[in-house]
């Protein structure tokens, strides 16, 4: 699409726009009413019809070709831009798709995992420490500090006992609040050891099949060589 | 003057408070860090920071945010020489000299006029704003609602007449901003308004955070990934304390451009719509014309880093001024500030100096401490700055795009907001390619309920009559400028084709 046809495809899609405001606002009283002044929907109503004629003005400029825009034939969005910015907008797109699905803490985590690693190619440390240092900071700030709870969905309940323990009252209830805790990231920490061992277990053995293809390949090629 | 003299000095004070002091220094670096990296300005700062301020009284979370807005300008140069970017559209005029001398190695000359520079215009404007602060909001405390609804008028015209975008997308601009300031619950008759499709998200309104976001944070990014593509190239800066003291040694070569750049910025700054970008061009213009030499502008001269930059800061200081004093924002920038006071429950306008003197005269005595701080830390940690600079684009754009869906979902708490925040910055960034402008969209959603609200009452008391906003001697006034503005540009047509 170049930019004269996005001109007009756009121009006519705000007039459209335009107009649905017009007639939402003409479903509230747009005329005067006595003692109370002008009705609620008069000013939208009125500054829809400005929006209006804007776009027209708009449209007939661009049939009259007198604006940069109106007689641009350059590509409204080139194929690498479109590749660039939509791979931005699309992870953006699945970071509020996962928050309103599953809560912001297995989506940032998820969203910063796949833009560190697979948009950025960054090494693993850097990864790693910003998919946990991330999250972890908006929790302090957010729901600790400014005590702003931020979207969990279905991952609530796993929170309340960091909950208890951050709003606890006094030492004894935030003892009471640490049990959990105590437990609980041993458990953690034996889950991602057994996890990490499956996927070691896992990786040497296809490292073992690379290399001994690799070596083979080589072989090949210096005989071929020799 | 001695009552001005012990309300500063009170500000001052209370600017000096371990909190406000606490916050001056954090601002001032995010600023500056801000500021510096290509594509973020001071308005994308304090947009997606402005949820954080919650966790601070008012007058902590105003001054974090002009100490944000302060260094911002400050940083705009470091990207704009090293790296030939503008940090900001206010620094473009600091690269047409301060590249030169960074492609000659002298970067840390265009670096330090840059600081210096942008320390005297701030000192200056600060000074001009202390002095003309107190008798405009005396002034202003004879306005009723036809006199604040002439004035928003005339803050629209500006955009119009003098943004130098195209007028029928500036009014459109405009329009939809206020158009969105309507929706939610009508604020005389309570009745909802343009809930669409019965979407309960949409009867507390849209906040002007979840637009200013949307626009400054998602589609800004995705506007820089454009023209980036997320690769930038630093110019190496070589700094030594000699070679600072050396470079102090310049500041008699450009010190009356920078103070004539000084006065300029400040009263262009506090026009609507003109801003710190239209004051830095025309300092360099000036600077220019003045010179002896004006043949060696765009060659690397130090003076036409230090003329722009100064008028930079002293426009971000005036813009502040009829936010304060009137109610009406001189920037986008200062339309976030002011959305922000009416976050934390204050009225902006002439009765804060009457009702919050410690609030305003705070804000006050922390524009000249944050001036003094940006400057020892710009020049303290202008090669750390620079290194931040390399910062790869994909790490930083992940981390800006968190803030936003953090900072569009905390004003509210709804899911609803964070999705319409997404939209905005999508569509914003959409019709921006197609030259629609966007900040008259953001400062007009800040003014919407307060134009509206002074409409209604005017008319009201008029009994339904216009004229109302002509006959009464300060809105006539205000209209009728307001009108020639918008006639302006029909007007310089006119004569071109004559």
């Amino acid at each position: 699409m170049t930019v004269r046809t996005a001109e007009i495809v756009f121009a006519v899609i705000l007039a459209l726009c335009s107009i649905g405001l017009m007639v939402k606002s003409a479903e509230l009283n747009i005329g005067w009413i006595e003692g109370r002044g002008p009705g609620s929907g008069a000013w939208p109503f009125w500054l829809s019809t400005g929006m209006l004629l804007c776009c027209i003005w708009t449209i007939v400029r661009w049939f009259r070709k007198i604006t940069p825009e109106s007689v641009s034939e350059e590509p409204y969005i080139s194929a690498e831009t479109a590749m660039v910015v939509g791979v931005s907008a699309f992870s953006i797109l699945a970071l509020l798709v996962m928050t309103q699905w599953a809560g912001i803490y297995i989506a940032l985590p998820v969203f910063l995992f796949f833009y560190l690693k697979f948009i950025g190619h960054h090494s693993w440390a850097l990864t790693l420490t910003l998919v946990v240092c991330v999250p972890v900071f908006i929790f302090c700030l957010f729901e600790w500090a400014l005590k702003i709870p931020l979207p969990k969905a279905f991952t609530e309940e796993a929170f309340y006992p960091v909950y208890d323990l951050i709003y606890a009252q006094n030492a004894g209830e935030r003892l009471g609040a640490l049990k959990a805790p105590i437990v609980g990231l041993p458990a953690i920490g034996v889950l991602i050891s057994v996890v990490y061992w499956l996927w070691y277990a896992f990786t040497r053995k296809s490292r073992r099949t690379e290399s001994s293809v690799e070596q083979n390949g080589s072989a090949t090629t210096s005989d071929e060589a020799g | 003057m001695d009552s001005v003299l012990q309300l500063l000095g009170a500000g001052l004070l209370e600017a000096l408070q371990p909190l406000n002091l606490l916050m001056i220094i954090i601002g001032c670096t995010v600023g500056l860090l801000v500021g510096a990296m290509p594509g973020l300005g001071s308005v994308n700062g304090v947009a997606i920071l402005l949820p954080i301020t919650f966790l601070v009284p008012p007058t902590a979370a105003i001054i974090f945010l002009a100490a944000i807005y302060y260094g911002a300008m400050y940083g705009g140069a470091i990207s704009s020489i090293t790296l030939g970017i503008p940090g900001a559209s206010t620094a473009v005029a600091t690269g047409f000299d301060g590249r030169p001398l960074a492609q000659k190695g002298q970067a840390d000359k265009a670096l330090v006029a840059a600081a210096v520079a942008s320390f005297i215009g701030g000192t200056i404007s600060v000074v001009l704003f202390t002095l003309f602060a107190p008798p405009l909001a005396a002034f202003a405390l004879k306005f009723g609602p036809p006199e604040e609804f002439a004035l928003m008028m005339l803050a629209f015209a500006t955009f119009i007449g003098l943004g130098g975008d195209d007028i029928p997308k500036t009014i459109f601009s405009i329009l939809i901003g206020l158009v969105l300031a309507t929706i939610g619950l009508d604020i005389i008759s309570g009745k909802p308004r343009l809930i669409f499709g019965d979407i309960s998200g949409f009867l507390h309104g849209i906040n002007f955070l979840v637009l200013a976001i949307g626009i400054y944070g998602i589609g800004e990014m995705l506007w820089t990934l454009e023209s980036t593509r997320g690769k930038v190239s630093v110019h190496n800066v070589k700094m030594s304390f000699s070679r600072l003291v050396g470079n102090l040694k310049h500041v008699k070569e450009y010190i009356g451009t920078t103070t004539l750049g000084s006065v300029l910025g400040y009263f262009v700054g506090t026009l609507p719509a003109a801003g710190a970008t239209p004051a830095s061009l025309m300092s360099y213009g000036l600077a220019k014309t003045f010179s002896k030499n004006p043949e060696e502008f765009g060659k690397g001269k130090v003076a036409g880093v230090a003329a722009p930059e100064a008028a930079n800061n002293a426009a971000s200081t005036g813009s502040m001024l009829p936010m304060i004093t009137l109610g009406i924002p001189g920037s986008p920038t200062t339309a976030i500030l002011l959305g922000g006071m009416i976050i934390w429950g204050l009225r902006p306008g002439p009765l804060l100096f009457t009702e919050h003197p410690d609030f305003v005269w705070g804000l006050i005595g922390s524009l000249y401490i944050a001036n003094a701080v940006t400057l020892l830390i710009n020049l303290a940690f202008i090669p750390l700055f620079v290194k931040v600079l390399t910062m790869p684009f994909t790490v930083l754009a992940p981390i800006i795009y968190i803030l936003c869906v953090v900072g569009g979902y905390a004003p509210t708490q709804t899911m609803h907001d964070v999705w319409l925040m997404f939209v905005f910055g999508v569509v914003g960034y959409l019709l921006r390619k197609l030259n629609y402008p966007v900040a008259p969209a953001v400062l007009a959603i800040v003014l919407g309920p307060l134009a509206e609200r002074s409409m209604r009452q005017s008319l009201l008391a008029s009994q339904g009559d216009f004229t109302t906003f002509f006959t009464r001697p300060i809105s006539g006034a205000c209209m009728v400028i307001a009108l020639l503005l918008i006639c302006y540009p029909l007007i310089r047509k006119l004569r071109q084709r004559g």
